[in-house]
């Protein structure tokens, strides 16, 4: 059940062609994710980016 | 993520990064003695992007330099200090001067706040025009979306800008009033490129 619900918001990443491409696809490929999850869970993984370089 | 374009305002209720309590902390004191609006990439972080900033660019209105006193006796009572200098007058004539003066927690460089006064009409409508993004911790006022879009995009334009850019108008998209990224455009290349 958990499994299909995790299925059902899933988006995917198209390749780049290049590097420039591929940067500009996660742009866009994240702000999905950023709309299809609640703020509690991007921001978990947003932080996971943040706070390993940034110390209380 | 609830963004509401006629009452100026984002409700937001993400977890904390230490980087968003930095940004509280400071911002908490800052806002005692005078306007601000945080500009720049550290609002497509607040708003989710998926990358780190060592800095957070804001401006301050013009204060004087007894109520810039205060606010800076303020900081360093609460566990921050000016990377520039220590003198208070030094400080200030930094500010004055259309210079930024950085701030960090004390011993800990990064992260740190860019702070500047504004240096022409561009920077003050900055000022006046802020979003107020509200978090589960406290509030911050970041300058519009179409701002932060037309300089990133017209102004500062490297591939990280571009990126903030889009980053912002894919979660937005239906919300943002491209007449007013158009007129900044507009004023961006009037004022900034040819003088």
């Amino acid at each position: 059940m958990a499994d299909k619900k995790i299925a059902d918001r899933r988006v995917f990443l198209k390749p780049g062609k290049d590097n420039k491409e591929e940067r500009i696809n996660f742009v866009k490929f994240w702000v999905q994710y950023i709309k299809s999850h609640s703020d509690k869970e991007w921001s978990k993984q947003q932080n996971f980016l943040i706070n390993s370089v940034i110390k209380n | 993520m609830e963004y509401n374009p006629n009452k100026r305002e984002i409700v937001l209720n993400k977890e904390a990064s230490n980087l968003d309590k930095f940004a509280l902390d400071f911002t908490k004191i800052v806002e005692k003695y005078t306007d601000y609006v945080i500009i720049s990439g550290y609002v497509s972080i607040l708003l989710g992007r998926s990358r780190i900033t060592e800095d957070i660019d804001m401006f301050i209105k013009k204060i004087s330099k007894e109520v810039f006193f205060q606010l800076y006796d303020e900081l360093q009572a609460s566990g921050f200090w000016c990377l520039n200098a220590e003198n208070e007058d030094d400080v200030f004539s930094y500010l004055r001067d259309g210079l930024a003066i950085r701030f960090s927690r004390k011993d800990m460089p990064v992260p740190n706040f860019e702070v500047k006064f504004p240096k022409d009409f561009l920077d003050e409508e900055g000022l006046e025009e802020f979003i107020t993004v509200i978090l589960p911790e406290g509030k911050l006022k970041i300058s519009s979306l179409e701002r932060n879009i037309a300089f990133k995009r017209y102004f500062l334009m490297s591939d990280k800008d571009e990126e903030d850019a889009l980053h912002i108008e894919e979660l937005f998209k239906d919300k943002l009033d491209y007449n007013k990224v158009n007129k900044i455009r507009k004023f961006i290349e009037t004022v900034r490129r040819h003088g």
